[in-house]
């Protein structure tokens, strides 16, 4: 399930990084391909809603284009984008924590009504489906009981399976802060589940 | 309970092994410490049922599956580069070069030059530019011609954003207990230089090497400005200055007053209007600062001839409006917002009036807080950094307290109306945090759209007011 990241640059994403810089369209749309759907879930796990996950996405992408020659390449393309998304993400969640308009039940409902219309799966018989349904919100709601910062890193390693040290560059910390940092949330995540287990007798 | 070294060779703890389960299950922990910790799990019961447990939730993490991408997630992002890549190739690109910093900078050098020519005679402006090149000891018997100094005081702005003239400076110089300025008489300060004469030098500037780059920002009088301290002020600024960096820097002087004292009753009389009519609690940082009063000379009537001198004005930009303002002798200093009364008799009912009008900001023109508005497509935003989105009561009102704040706190801040609800705030990087936190934690801003990935070192941060 996890996405398959670039760890190393090659040679042909150099290119299209060059090229973009020029503002080449062409080479800009080749070098985000293949990350717009991690782009996506990283912005709907994060926003918890498809509609937001869809503008901020692509908000993401065309922050990158405006900010293209400014890319450093001291990071990776991928990680950049990364940080790119979750910059976006968190203001956004401030921003509405700010107005106070947001209520996670709301949020909640909206989440699980996705979930049924998007993991009916043809083998899985319909107890199946409502029993994973039911798992997956639970985690989901556990998540986001967690601050932004620890859900961040929680999505980043648990969900997109990225490595400490490229979570150390998408967050822009050193290892040490990230590793206690992830090893925090994931004492709190885990709590919430056991929580939420408990509360429904698992 | 603990198990600690149960067995022979576990010299891990349960706390380190239930936080490296979580990279066991990972499978990517060394091999060494797998050994570690499987030699510690066997022997750790509370460890293995933290194992379990970690695992089943793993194992519901596995199930989440990734979001498939909504149908022409591509097409459409491919529309929207597209679009996004005409309008930038139609924008002429804003120039966020020092240019833009013009009348911060030149306003720094007109206070220069007003107290400087306030101590100097009033017909040698134009020789100024020599004695200049004078040490200090020329300079300060030069001084010894001057026969009067007139200063106007102002406060800081209060809450509500309202600056008020000091009417009687000796009071507030000199007995601080005083907190009400209008129950007096307007009367000028006048500084007897002959009194200084004597005076050693009482500033250690004043020795320093005549190319010392900065003045001071600002001097504390400790509430008891002197006449002789105002004397000092005056010799302060190096005679370097206006050819250096420092130009930007204003000259003011914090006095220990807390302008919240001051009854908002006596407020609204002395400026002839409710003052009620906006409300930002938020503000307590402005308030918590200490009140600093800016030394506006009083510049006598022989004086604007000489002010407008072409060895002045042939410094300005060509074309600016700011350089036009300063013929007509009506410009005001951008921090500054009462008119140098050249003509007293006329302006005086003006400086009266709250110096900004909704109007003046929405037909794009200058404005007398001292910001030059120029019209920026609303659309055009590559070189903002952060955009900061703020609701206010009062745009003109917050537009002030927002400048002024900066203006005051940090030196280089370079700030301008970019439309009538917008602010252009350019800052050094060092300034983010400190920028950033006024206007977040300070005035409740939210910060709408960002670009983390800025090499510069320079920060733009746009402010978009809203009206509540």
């Amino acid at each position: 399930m996890n996405q398959k990241h670039i760890k190393e640059k090659n040679i042909e994403e150099l290119k299209w990084i060059e090229k973009a810089k020029l503002g080449d369209m062409e080479s800009f749309e080749k070098l985000i391909v293949s990350h717009e759907k991690m782009v996506y879930n990283v912005a709907y796990r994060m926003m918890n809603n498809q509609e937001d996950a869809l503008d901020l996405s692509q908000e993401v992408f065309i922050k990158a284009f405006r900010k293209m020659k400014d890319f450093n390449e001291k990071s990776s393309f991928s990680t950049w984008i990364y940080r790119i998304t979750v910059n976006a993400c968190i203001d956004e969640m401030r921003k509405r924590k700010g107005k106070q308009n947001f209520s996670i039940d709301q949020v909640l409902e909206g989440e699980n009504g996705n979930y049924e219309q998007q993991f009916v799966s043809k083998e899985e018989t319909p107890e199946e489906t409502i029993l994973k349904q039911e798992k997956q919100s639970e985690i989901l709601n556990a998540l986001n009981t967690l601050s932004e910062e620890h859900k961040t890193v929680i999505i980043l390693r648990e969900l997109q399976g990225l490595s400490y040290e490229e979570i150390a560059e998408t967050v822009g910390m050193t290892l040490g802060t990230v590793k206690s940092r992830i090893s925090r949330a994931r004492i709190h995540l885990k709590t919430e589940i056991l929580k939420i287990w408990e509360r429904n007798k698992h | 309970m603990r198990h600690i070294q149960q067995r022979k060779g576990d010299f891990m703890k349960c706390e380190e092994c239930q936080e490296a389960i979580w990279d066991y299950l990972d499978e990517t922990l060394s091999e060494e410490d797998v050994l570690q910790l499987e030699t510690h799990l066997n022997g750790c019961g509370d460890c293995q049922a933290e194992l379990q447990d970690i695992k089943h939730i793993k194992g519901s993490i596995q199930q989440i599956q990734q979001k498939e991408l909504p149908q022409d997630y591509h097409a459409n992002l491919m529309k929207r580069l597209e679009a996004e890549q005409e309008e930038a190739n139609k924008i002429v690109p804003f120039g966020r070069t020092k240019k833009s910093k013009t009348w911060l900078r030149y306003s720094g050098l007109v206070a220069a030059a007003l107290v400087l020519f306030a101590v100097g005679t009033g017909e040698d402006l134009l020789h100024l530019k020599k004695d200049l090149d004078a040490d200090v000891k020329q300079q300060t018997s030069q001084q010894q011609e001057t026969e009067e100094i007139s200063f106007y005081m102002e406060t800081a702005p209060n809450t509500e954003g309202e600056r008020f003239v000091v009417e009687d400076l000796n009071q507030l110089s000199f007995t601080m207990d005083s907190v009400e300025p209008t129950n007096n008489v307007a009367e000028d300060i006048a500084v007897d230089m002959e009194q200084t004469i004597p005076e050693p030098p009482q500033f250690e500037y004043l020795q320093a090497p005549l190319n010392m780059p900065t003045i001071p920002q600002s001097i504390s009088a400790g509430g008891n400005a002197s006449a002789s301290d105002m004397a000092s002020i005056s010799n302060a600024i190096p005679p370097t200055m206006e050819q250096s960096g420092a130009e930007e820097h204003l000259m003011s002087v914090e006095i220990g007053l807390d302008s919240s004292t001051q009854p908002i009753q006596a407020q609204e009389e002395h400026l002839g209007m409710p003052i009620t009519d906006y409300s930002m609690e938020e503000h307590e940082m402005i308030l918590n600062t200490p009140t600093t009063y800016h030394f506006v000379p009083h510049v006598e009537e022989t004086a604007s001839d000489s002010f407008v001198s072409d060895s002045f004005v042939s410094e300005q930009p060509q074309g600016n409006s700011l350089s036009e303002s300063i013929e007509s002798s009506e410009y005001v200093m951008p921090i500054l917002d009462t008119p140098i009364p050249t003509q007293a008799s006329e302006q005086e009912t003006d400086s009266m009036q709250p110096r900004m009008m909704m109007n003046e900001i929405e037909t794009g023109i200058e404005t007398d807080f001292g910001v030059v508005v120029a019209e920026i497509p609303a659309n055009h935003l590559e070189k903002m950094d952060y955009l900061v989105e703020i609701d206010v009561a009062n745009i003109e009102k917050a537009c002030l307290i927002v400048q002024d704040y900066l203006m005051e706190e940090i030196p280089y801040a370079d700030v301008n109306m970019i439309e009538t609800r917008k602010m252009r705030v350019i800052i050094e990087e060092k300034d983010r945090t400190q920028c950033m936190k006024y206007l977040l934690d300070g005035l409740g801003g939210i910060v709408t759209q960002s670009l983390l990935e800025d090499t510069d070192e320079e920060i733009c941060i746009d402010i978009l007011f809203h009206t509540i």
